[in-house]
């Protein structure tokens, strides 16, 4: 279970997000707001790859005292990804699969499942937003996650990647793993059923009825 | 962890030298051209016999490591860059241990010339100095190495502005300003570092030619070498051109204008160093020199600037062109050539680039 107490994120004196008390059990939870809500900050901290107040726990693992632990169970992808023009898909594919973990013929499935292994060895300035997405979408799914949490997982994809990738979600979700994914538009997808959403709005999370 | 510690350095160390080969250009000039070996000896010898001078390069290895913990620290928050923060996730001793290789890579230059140090004075059977060398080294790469390692794997924002982001919000947003925005904005530390390197170049050959007092020659050099330096930025500017002033592209800007703009840019950039030269040399130099001096830097960095348009180049790429132009217009420099027609010739043909830039584009749409 995902926790959240006395959460608080700020740029400089202004305030973005603040939840007292949050917590996601298992399952596909869906948070939803406009643009410039705060989801991503919310998911960047969440990651813990930006700094905040109070305290952010996964399975009784704090983010800020248990970092490796917290950060081997919880898996990210950005909303818009961006990595070094210069490395190649398969060295961050490579770099993650290690400090991930990833169990052996993972990193051969997941390529091959979104189709990345055709231009892993290209260097990363060359992707199309497309390409950088999925790229960063396998790297979500290396290791052995517990959550997966994905940053408006399927913009900038086509129809073909959407479908593989909601796939995916299905799969990972029915072998345990729970998600947590935004939108910034209402999100109607056959194959994946949110089993929780939340609405980020005045600067707090806020669960839907 | 062969696959993480290669993607490290190639971000990381790669990336450094990359950043500052122009740096590295005029170190190499200054510390192995206008002194020799022997010279290099000597000074080790001295140094040796008397430790409390080790003060000295200490001191100069200082300013080296905070360039390349800032370094990595403006790396740290670059948006393409979150996944160091997975670093984390390495046990703690193989983590350590490549962040001390990694730290031991960036400190390189020092490591050697601190070597050197120590040979000589193991040479002069001084094992205080020996000893003391050793050690000094040794702590500053733990250190150093520490407080890469606390910032590679801390949360960052990459929202996150400098320090100076209040002063900043004075300056005017007319286009010419722009990359100076960011500059300061964005890369704070760089721009500080070029500055204060370029500088104190300048200033040195003020020196020089204060001691010296008859030729100007001196004058131009330095401030050759000060806009080797300073090429650095017409790398960033190109970079912040193509990532965020792309719009302008779409815009009915002339080609003229834009010369100027960029031109006033680099003219506002190169202030310091005017400021430093009318400063010091309005008493003792003809004006007309005083006048035709700036050209020289100014005009150059004009032209690196433009030569992004006749070719895409990475960092590496660049400094081979800064490197060969620099050492062409030591020599001419030298030949009594006067400075201000190569400034002049440099401006025409920065000009001549930027018309004909984005030709066979034109032609093709039409």
């Amino acid at each position: 279970m995902l926790s959240l107490h006395q959460f608080e994120k700020s740029f400089g004196s202004q305030v973005i997000l603040k939840i007292e008390d949050l917590s996601f059990v298992q399952g596909i939870h869906w948070v939803k707001g406009k643009n410039g809500s705060g989801k991503s900050t919310l998911f960047n901290c969440l990651a813990g790859l930006s700094p905040f107040k109070g305290e952010i726990s996964f399975n009784d693992l704090s983010l800020k005292k248990s970092a490796e632990q917290y950060k081997f169970k919880v898996n990210y992808s950005q909303s818009e990804p961006l990595f070094p023009a210069f490395l190649t898909g398969n060295e961050m594919i490579n770099f993650f699969a290690k400090l991930k973990k990833a169990p052996s013929g993972q990193v051969e499935l997941l390529t091959k499942q979104l189709s990345v292994k055709a231009y892993a060895d290209q260097p990363c300035g060359t992707y199309s937003s497309g390409m950088t997405k999925k790229l960063s979408i396998v790297l979500a799914f290396l290791g052995q996650p517990e959550l997966i949490i994905l940053d408006e997982p399927l913009i900038t994809l086509d129809t073909e990647a959407q479908k593989l990738v909601s796939e995916m979600i299905v799969d990972a979700h029915s072998k345990g793993v729970s998600f947590l994914f935004s939108t910034h538009q209402d999100f109607d997808n056959a194959l994946i059923k949110a089993s929780h959403s939340y609405i980020v709005a005045n600067h707090s999370l806020e669960a839907e009825q | 962890m062969k696959a993480v510690k290669r993607v490290l350095r190639r971000a990381i160390v790669n990336e450094f030298y990359k950043a500052n080969a122009g740096f590295f250009l005029v170190v190499l000039g200054l510390g192995f051209g206008f002194l020799k070996a022997p010279q290099h000896i000597d000074i080790a010898s001295v140094i040796a016999m008397r430790p409390i001078f080790y003060l000295f390069p200490l001191g100069l290895w200082l300013v080296y490591i905070t360039k390349t913990m800032a370094f990595v620290f403006r790396i740290k928050k670059l948006p393409e860059n979150t996944w160091l923060s997975y670093l984390d996730l390495m046990p703690s001793s193989e983590r350590t241990i490549t962040i001390i290789h990694l730290q031991a890579l960036l400190l390189a230059p020092i490591l050697a010339y601190g070597s050197f140090l120590a040979f000589m004075a193991y040479q002069l059977e001084q094992w205080f100095s020996v000893s003391l060398v050793i050690f000094a080294h040794v702590i500053l790469l733990m250190i150093s190495a520490h407080t890469v390692d606390r910032k590679l794997v801390s949360a960052v924002d990459a929202k996150d502005q400098s320090s100076f982001q209040n002063v900043i919000q004075y300056l005017p947003k007319v286009f010419p300003m722009l990359f100076i925005h960011q500059l300061i904005g964005r890369q704070a530390i760089l721009l500080l570092g070029i500055k204060l390197a370029s500088m104190a170049i300048v200033i040195g050959a003020v020196f020089i030619y204060q001691m010296e007092g008859t030729d100007l020659r001196i004058m131009s050099l330095g401030l050759l070498l000060s806009s080797a330096v300073n090429a650095a930025l017409c790398f960033h500017y190109h970079e912040f051109e193509q990532n965020q002033l792309m719009l302008f592209k779409n815009t009915s800007i002339s080609k003229a204008k834009k010369f100027i703009w960029f031109s006033t840019t680099y003219l506002i950039l190169m202030l310091p160093e005017i400021a430093i030269l009318l400063g010091n040399l309005s008493l003792h130099v003809d004006w007309i020199f005083l006048l035709k001096a700036p050209l020289l830097p100014f005009s150059l960095l004009v032209f690196f600037h433009h030569l992004f348009y006749l070719k895409q180049m990475s960092m590496a790429g660049f400094t081979k062109y800064i490197f060969f132009a620099t050492v062409i217009l030591f020599f001419v420099i030298l030949g009594h050539f006067d400075p201000s027609i190569i400034a002049v010739t440099l401006l025409l043909a920065s000009y001549f680039i930027l018309q004909i830039s984005g030709q066979h584009s034109k032609t093709v749409e039409s």
